[in-house]
């Protein structure tokens, strides 16, 4: 275990969205650096579900994965981590999921593409097809937060903290049309439209986040204000620009999901106290 | 000596084919009388086993009409749980004829059921359910006039749909139904299975007929042909046997009664009419060559193996893609399309079971 005066060892495990942690802490000052223990773990979001955590606490490759795909996983593996292919949970005090599930934007992406009562008129309803009651949407909004819930089972890690950071919310950019096409118009003419489109998003994220506390006892650490654009349910472009790729490079400019090392910088800076408390 | 037999093919003897073919081996169950395109605009319907037919079609490129469609963002088996992608409109299992016949005629010609909106029970005491669609909202709706609501926008958006489709892809499941007393509505499930009461001065039983399912047809296609007459139809009888009868047979005397009458009711139409083919995933299911391997242990459901060679086989036959006998597959593989069993399938007839006790 760690001793006292040792800063805890915390374990940063997900998928493409590590990149931008791993950037962020590199530019962290050094005297915050020297006070976190940190590694990092990461593979592309496809391959990482294809992990599981066993009983004695090793994140590693689940044994019915096909062999082509198991070497895929394994060599990527190798790749982005120095070699390592599996991790042994056991010694970090703190485990960090990053982006590795999908639970924040479906509603962002549903909402601007089907009517629902009382919430959009009938023509537009008529216009998308699709009339769905308040229940129906909430129905599907919690069976949707169910499977956002990372699989993986931490009970073999009693004494461990355990947290999500939020991916970014979709970054302003996507209203562009050369970047998010048809989606960006939707979700424009939503934010006209609809006043109930914003705090609908707000009251599924807060909802979220009482669920993964609830039911996989993990912290969701928000997404800091300061990072949202205008609209409240987008990411500010600045937190985007020259992000950079999990295999390296950096993220063709139509990409409106990841962050940039600015992002992840504040990201450690939120964090880093609740790590030291751990 | 000559005999008619003389130059008949090998799969005209029982002997040849039947007596010792292996289960998955019906290639030469189907030949098509119409092709379908993947620019066919193709609506399909019918009872729980339908919603195979439509998923390999989709599965498999050909456009099959979404008239109430929910985004992919959300994923299927949630969807489905309203009554999203089952079918080509969010109307739930039509196990009658009758029911797409009045299903049709109140979107087209203003022929509304006598009663429409009916009450919940138990946990959904004090909400409301479309009558003809009870199973596509679980938790019902808060009062009557949201019901009526949802259902003149279910009805507008059918209009549509059977308007821009071409062939209709239509599975008969059952002879059996519940309509109102005077005869005027029928429903898709007994009143007080997923909602509503059951009154016997308010509703009885029906078992339809030969003549009123061939009566039933002709006006679901005489409506269509009369919105583009170069409308089609592909029907197929669903394999899956009764989960109850309110006859008073054996539920397997009553589903061979049942079966036997849809089959002939397909047979009178393929055999007197152009525009109508039949797919024989019902002998393909059922054939005594399967040995029951087609089905579950509950020997109700259609196993995976099962739905996968009846749609294989219906694949290779239209488009040369998909069947490939046990033989020559790798072990694990399916021989046709995605597979799926009726455990995928969202069927509200099976609700009855709970009433078996046990």
């Amino acid at each position: 275990m760690t001793q006292p005066t040792a800063p805890p060892r915390i374990l940063v495990l997900g998928s493409s969205h590590t990149v931008a942690l791993k950037e962020g802490h590199a530019r962290l000052p050094e005297e915050l650096r020297a006070a976190l223990d940190v590694t990092f773990f990461a593979l592309g979001g496809s391959l990482i579900s294809h992990y599981t955590v066993d009983a004695a606490g090793q994140f590693r490759l689940r044994d019915d994965v096909a062999p082509a795909l198991a070497s895929q996983c394994r060599e990527q593996a190798r790749a982005i981590n120095d070699g390592t292919e599996e991790v042994d949970l056991a010694p970090f005090d703190v485990i960090c999921l990053a982006g590795t599930f999908n639970g924040l934007d479906p509603m962002i992406r549903l909402l601007p593409q089907v009517g629902v009562d009382g919430m959009h008129d009938p023509d537009t309803a008529a216009a998308r097809g699709t009339l769905l009651s308040p229940e129906a949407l909430e129905g599907i909004a919690a069976r949707m937060i169910d499977r956002a819930i990372p699989a993986w089972d931490f009970t073999a890690l009693a004494g461990k903290r355990l947290f999500v950071m939020a991916p970014p919310l979709p970054f302003e950019k996507v209203l562009r049309p050369e970047v998010g096409g048809r989606l960006g118009a939707q979700i424009t003419e939503e934010i006209r439209a609809n006043p109930a489109y914003v705090p609908c998003i707000q009251a599924y994220l807060a909802d979220l986040t009482e669920a993964l506390q609830a039911r996989a006892g993990m912290t969701l650490l928000p997404q800091p204000p300061e990072t949202l654009s205008a609209h409240g349910i987008l990411s500010a472009d600045s937190y985007a620009d020259g992000a950079k790729r999990i295999g390296g490079g950096d993220q063709p400019d139509r990409d409106f999901l990841h962050g940039n090392a600015r992002w992840g910088e504040l990201f450690w800076t939120r964090f880093a106290p609740l790590c030291a408390a751990a | 000596m000559t005999s008619p037999y003389d130059q008949a093919p090998p799969s005209a003897f029982w002997s040849r084919t039947a007596a010792r073919r292996a289960a998955d081996e019906v290639a030469d169950f189907y030949q098509p009388r119409h092709r379908i395109t993947r620019a066919d605009p193709i609506a399909t319907a019918g009872s729980c086993f339908a919603q195979h037919v439509g998923r390999t079609l989709r599965e498999h490129g050909f456009k099959v009409l979404d008239a109430e469609p929910l985004p992919p963002i959300v994923p299927r088996d949630i969807a489905q749980t309203w009554g999203y992608g089952l079918y080509s409109g969010r109307y739930g299992n039509i196990y009658t004829i009758r029911q797409m016949r009045q299903l049709l005629e109140e979107a087209f010609v203003d022929r509304r059921p006598t009663e429409r909106v009916w009450s919940g029970f138990g946990a959904a005491e004090g909400r409301f359910f479309d009558a003809q669609r009870p199973g596509v909202d679980p938790g019902g709706l808060p009062d009557a006039a949201t019901v009526l609501r949802h259902r003149a926008f279910h009805l507008s958006r059918l209009r549509e749909l059977f308007t821009k489709a071409r062939l209709l892809v239509f599975t008969f499941g059952l002879t059996e139904a519940w309509m109102s007393a005077d005869g005027a509505t029928v429903f898709p499930t007994a009143p007080g299975t997923l909602a509503g009461e059951y009154d016997p001065a308010r509703y009885r039983f029906h078992n339809f007929r030969f003549a009123e399912m061939v009566e039933d047809f002709l006006a679901v296609r005489s409506l269509l042909r009369g919105l583009a007459p170069d409308y089609r139809f592909l029907i197929t009888v669903s394999p899956v046997p009764l989960t109850a009868t309110a006859t008073d047979q054996h539920v397997e005397v009553a589903t061979s009664r049942s079966k036997s009458l849809l089959r002939a009711v397909c047979a009178e139409l393929y055999e007197t009419l152009e525009d109508v083919d039949y797919f024989p995933s019902y002998e393909i299911i059922t054939a005594q060559a399967a040995r029951g391997s087609f089905y579950r242990p509950n020997l109700r459901s259609v196993s995976e193996e099962g739905v996968a060679t009846a749609m294989g086989a219906f694949l290779a036959a239209q488009t040369g893609e998909g069947a490939v006998p046990a033989a020559q597959r790798a072990p694990g593989t399916p021989p046709g399309p995605t597979p799926a069993s009726d455990e995928d399938v969202i069927c509200e007839e099976m609700l009855l079971e709970r009433f078996a006790g046990q």
